[in-house]
């Protein structure tokens, strides 16, 4: 008999640019698994009545499994109300799509205790690191954390050498070598200092070089540690250090670009960089449509970036080693200056990248790995491990800098949770 | 201009941290809170290379001298009444700058003291294939914009796009009614209808939509346009949310008067010009305003005598009196800067 299944997303679009193009990706490589599947959708900020009213909709259609492919709402809460409909009755399995704010919702799933012990789930990370993550706070029957990227559409960011001719005469691009980093331009993303470290090694490169730079600026500071920015303040402070060493030049902020536009920026560059070490980093939207447009990568070795180097063993991904030291977390700049003046000596093949990174993280290819996943016994939660306790604690009591240690940077606490993201 | 160049180079990291950690140096008092949340997002607080601040938000007026230069981000209301209460700048050593359609507003004896900012962002003069989005901003308060400058404004809008283009209309609206005030409002529901309406007039309906802060914060703006219905700069001059869209990408269009002055830079993509110009007709205007305040000032006084800056009886918690207020709209009305 044929497996009645329900996919539950967000009925609104997610305010963070890359979980939009998560979202409906995924929902392209499921309609390709399940092309029987049911949607039902819940608002970004449910509250319990709406979480009830759908909990008795799926009671009354009796899917044998849910899955929740969106961020928002909290699948927590949901949960909850889906157990006290289903009381003692056999419940659906349960998948999730984990995003990198789950640490965020560690009390929603605190909350869960006891009604965990009557769930069959998968918990889906999109990258190995992650996967490391949460399953250091779950202890479980089974197999609880599976990994699969997120898919990319091959539709949209592929190699064209027309695209990149166009793209290079528009931008004004003769024969220099483009780096190019596309994203949220914010503290934690280490923008400014990957802009310093590449004025630092121009006269070494082989070729002319620029850095483009493109993604909205974001002035969030590091709500882990409690810290806050005014709007625009990360703005001048690249600003800053364009004039500082006189880089009007050589650093370009292009702006924040829609998906037509960011195709032609992937086209007409050279390689993509980010040495980011965001705590939220749990794949790296960013890097894997940049493969996907045939660009090799230099990335942090941190969180999900990591796998883009373990995941394919691809060649044209170099890590650039992270450090925590003084309670404070970030990239080794050394190598990272090391590996730009590398990466000006290769020649690349675009086509040969953009190939690999299809086979990989095309939504075809993720519909395949999901299909895998699909059939896997699912694992039932025994219990918390002690992180989640402290992690939920920290979340919920010490809301306004969960992380921060006595003197303002991250407490001991946050480097053993996130251990798993650098070590 | 030079000097004041010079006291715009001398501010330091410092200064622009203290202005924006207000909490370490201003009193909680109500006129900040109220009209912070009355005119936010527009009243947030940013980032700038200057010292913006709100003249208002400020109890005791030596506390302007601490910093070498501040910008006044108070639109003509706070900005007359901080003239009437201080007709000669005996107390302020700092130079103000205001925004430059306020120009008129300053008394002879501040001439020295006040300097002016304008944006400067790039400008377009036809609307063409290359702009998808174009964000109409508005306060829903009939000071703030009338109808008929609407409607002049978007019609001149209309005429410059060009044919075969049909951008999207981003009408990004804040409709608030003030604290204490909101059993009696009726003004901002019906000035919000009513620009709704015409809106959908202008341009085809389905282009039009509206757009909330998240929106703003993540829509690109590379290829858009941004229209500030801001009439007078009544309830305030330096907007957020008009930094917040022309530092993403957005341009203006170009307009007739052309700006000149000193460039600070905002952001990649606009920045303030900055300059100490009063203009020939200055001074005929400026005397005649602050001689029909003067013939005003008693019964100005009464009305300023009902008002309170800090109350639980938010109603009575006003940036001036009625009397001001009505003073005032009539001198944009009648003497507005070109």
């Amino acid at each position: 008999m044929k497996n009645k299944i329900m996919i539950i997303s967000s009925s609104e679009k997610s305010a963070w640019v890359s979980c939009q193009s998560i979202t409906s990706n995924l929902q392209r490589s499921y309609q390709q698994v399940l092309p029987d599947a049911q949607y039902e959708f819940l608002p970004h900020h449910a509250l319990s009545v709406h979480c009830l009213e759908l909990a008795k909709k799926i009671k009354d259609q009796n899917p044998d499994k849910i899955i929740f492919l969106d961020h928002k709402p909290s699948v927590a809460l949901f949960l909850k109300s889906l157990c006290l409909i289903y009381q003692q009755v056999k419940m659906p399995e349960i998948l999730v799509h984990v995003y990198g704010d789950f640490i965020l919702k560690t009390p929603d799933w605190l909350d869960l205790g006891p009604h965990l012990k009557t769930m069959k789930m998968k918990l889906i990370c999109a990258s190995k690191r992650q996967k490391d993550l949460v399953q250091s706070l779950f202890e479980a029957e089974g197999d609880l954390v599976h990994q699969c990227p997120f898919p990319v559409r091959k539709d949209q960011f592929y190699a064209d050498d027309n695209l990149r001719k166009t793209g290079r005469e528009k931008y004004g691009v003769g024969e220099e070598l483009i780096f190019l980093y596309t994203g949220r331009i914010s503290l934690q993303k280490n923008v400014v200092e990957l802009a310093r470290s590449f004025a630092e090694v121009l006269p070494s490169l082989e070729r002319k070089a620029k850095l483009f730079i493109a993604g909205p600026f974001d002035d969030m500071g590091a709500p882990y540690l409690g810290l806050k920015t005014n709007t625009g303040s990360y703005q001048h402070k690249m600003m800053g250090l364009i004039t500082e060493l006189g880089l009007e030049e050589k650093v370009f902020y292009l702006g924040n670009h829609d998906k037509q536009s960011l195709i032609e920026l992937y086209n007409l560059s050279d390689v993509f960089v980010s040495i980011s070490t965001h705590n939220d980093e749990d794949y790296g939207m960013s890097p894997a449509e940049a493969m996907c447009s045939g660009l090799p990568l230099i990335l942090s070795d941190w969180g999900g970036y990591t796998s883009f180097k373990q995941n394919v063993d691809f060649p044209h991904c170099d890590l650039i080693p992270v450090k925590f030291e003084n309670y404070n977390v970030s990239p080794d700049l050394l190598k990272l200056k090391k590996q730009l003046i590398l990466s000006s000596l290769l020649k690349t093949n675009w086509k040969q990248i953009e190939e690999l990174a299809h086979q990989e993280f095309s939504d075809q290819s993720i519909a395949e790995k999901l299909k895998i996943i699909l059939k896997e016994e699912p694992a039932k939660i025994k219990s918390f491990n002690n992180n989640l306790y402290r992690t939920a604690s920290a979340i919920s009591k010490r809301a306004k800098a969960p992380f921060a240690s006595e003197i303002g940077k991250f407490s001991d606490f946050y480097q053993e949770l996130y251990k798993v993201y650098w070590e | 201009m030079d000097s004041l160049i010079k006291k715009i180079e001398s501010i330091s990291a410092d200064d622009r941290r203290i202005v924006t950690n207000k909490m370490t140096w201003l009193r909680e008092q109500s006129i900040v809170n109220k009209f912070y949340h009355y005119f936010y997002p527009h009243s947030e607080v940013y980032q700038s290379p200057l010292i913006p601040l709100f003249l208002y938000e400020l109890e005791d007026l030596e506390m302007l001298n601490y910093f070498p230069v501040v910008l006044a981000r108070d639109g003509a209301i706070s900005l007359m009444k901080f003239f009437f209460e201080n007709p000669n700048p005996s107390k302020v050593k700092t130079p103000i700058l205001i925004h430059q359609s306020l120009k008129n507003l300053v008394p002879l004896a501040w001439k020295e003291n006040i300097a002016f900012y304008n944006y400067d962002a790039k400008k377009i003069a036809k609307v063409d294939q290359s702009i998808d989005k174009i964000f109409l901003t508005l306060f829903s308060e009939p000071k703030h914009c009338s109808l008929e400058y609407a409607e002049k404004k978007l019609r001149q809008l209309e005429e410059k796009i060009q044919k075969g283009c049909c951008p999207e209309i981003k009408c990004y609206f804040n409709y608030k009614i003030p604290v204490g005030e909101e059993s009696h409002d009726q003004h901002h529901t019906k000035h919000l209808f009513e620009m709704t309406t015409l809106i959908k007039e202008i341009f085809p309906e389905n282009k039009v939509s509206y757009v909330t802060n998240d929106d703003v914060k993540s829509l690109s703006m590379n290829n858009s346009l941004l229209i500030d219905l801001n009439e007078f700069k009544f309830f305030f001059a330096d907007c957020f949310v008009r930094h917040l869209i022309l530092g993403q990408g957005a341009v203006e269009l170009a307009e007739e008067v052309e700006r000149i002055g000193y460039h600070i830079p905002y952001s990649f993509n606009h920045g303030l010009l900055i300059s100490d110009e009063y203009g020939e007709e200055y001074k005929v205007i400026a005397k005649q305003i602050h001689q029909d305040m003067e013939l005003l000032r008693e019964s100005i006084e009464a009305s300023e005598a009902k008002i309170s800056r800090d109350s639980y009886q938010f109603e009575d918690v006003q940036l001036c009196s009625e009397e001001l207020k009505a003073f005032t709209y009539e001198q944009l009305k009648k003497y507005p800067v070109k």
